[in-house]
């Protein structure tokens, strides 16, 4: 009953900010952010903390100016995943030609997807070049519309909560369909290193691109400054990751390796106050 | 070695789980942790190697994975044709 309601009431938030101009909800998106980036000390002090460890050439000012600069991109973002279609005049796809011939060779691709800024768009510009792509994402039982979201988007989503949900999307890859996965949040899956600190990574990615014998690409968006996006597309490898445990790892350390130069050319628009490099 | 041997074998020896104590009727996943992602791509790669079978003709599905009988009745479907070929 809880969740029905939450998601009603989100819904409903939804619906209201759609009211307004896309200028307006950006302002309150960054009003919103401001807010909570005051107010919870785990959110500022967690972003600036990573963003120091990372980037140790920034003074104490500049961390927190950065901090709250992304944490305001990431909330905006997040609010655009609600209406991604409305998005589709105002995105730039950036891909370069033997990406775009490894994307049309209609045998499969795994994207591995980053959280910077709007980060779903990151699939739907997919959709837009091949017509379909399959996500996999962790939905809120309490944002159950969510769902309606994404198909309003034409990217079919497997709820990561639902039972077996890996074998669905093996089964996806086996179809040879493109397949969109988040690759830079934490998992306990392969250890890696990150902007010189070790931690753990998911393996997915590299994973579907071994077992569908698929290219490896990687997908980011960044808001410009007219409000527009650019989403970049880009290739790993254009051949599949070798079937073996010791090329998985060393393909998603590859994919972490080009993961951190683009987040040292785009600091503003990374997910820095997540727990990426939690013990 | 039977089938079933095999792939208890196959289960020890990439999921690093003691396989000696499972039966037919042995829950696999959702039982053991090690049936994650990466321990299912393990445990098919496992199969390509031992069985010399393309392991996108096993049937990727909860119930395929449910139980080790299970497991070892949808190895039998891809195996036999390939045994009778060579």
């Amino acid at each position: 009953m809880k969740n029905y309601l939450l998601d009603k009431i989100i819904r409903l938030f939804v619906w209201c900010l759609l009211r307004f101009s896309r200028q307006t909800r950006r302002a309150f998106a960054h009003w919103l952010a401001t807010q909570i980036f005051n107010r919870s000390n785990k959110t500022r002090l967690r972003a600036c903390d990573n963003i120091a460890k990372a980037l140790p050439e920034m003074d104490e000012e500049q961390i927190k100016e950065l901090a709250l600069t992304s944490y305001k991109n990431i909330v905006f973002g997040l609010f655009e995943c609600f209406w991604l279609p409305e998005l589709d005049k105002k995105t730039k796809i950036v891909c370069d030609e033997q990406t775009l011939e490894l994307l049309h060779h209609n045998n499969g691709v795994s994207i591995a997807t980053m959280h910077m800024s709007c980060y779903e768009l990151a699939p739907f510009a997919v959709q837009k070049l091949l017509g379909a792509v399959t996500t996999l994402s962790k939905i809120p039982p309490f944002v159950r519309s969510a769902k309606h979201c994404y198909q309003q988007a034409n990217i079919t989503v497997i709820d990561k909560n639902q039972p077996h949900a890996l074998l669905s999307l093996m089964t996806a890859a086996r179809k040879k369909q493109a397949i969109c996965l988040h690759a830079d949040h934490y998992a306990n899956e392969l250890p890696i290193s990150f902007f010189s600190r070790k931690t753990s990574a998911p393996s997915g990615a590299a994973m579907l691109s071994a077992y569908a014998k698929t290219p490896l690409l990687i997908c980011y968006c960044t808001l410009k400054e007219n409000g527009h996006y650019q989403v970049v597309i880009e290739t790993l490898r254009s051949t599949p990751v070798d079937y073996n445990k010791a090329a998985i790892a060393q393909a998603t350390q590859a994919l972490y390796s080009r993961f951190e130069q683009i987040i040292r050319q785009h600091p503003e628009q990374w997910y820095w106050s997540y727990n990426r490099w939690r013990k | 070695m039977n089938l079933e041997t095999q792939v208890k074998s196959c289960i020890h020896n990439a999921l690093n789980i003691d396989s000696s104590h499972l039966t037919l009727e042995s829950p696999l996943l959702g039982n053991y942790p090690e049936f994650d992602s990466m321990g299912i791509m393990m445990l098919l790669m496992e199969f390509e190697q031992t069985f010399a079978i393309d392991s996108n003709l096993l049937e990727l599905s909860a119930e395929t994975f449910a139980t080790l009988g299970a497991l070892v009745l949808a190895l039998q479907d891809v195996c036999i044709p390939v045994k009778q070929s060579a």
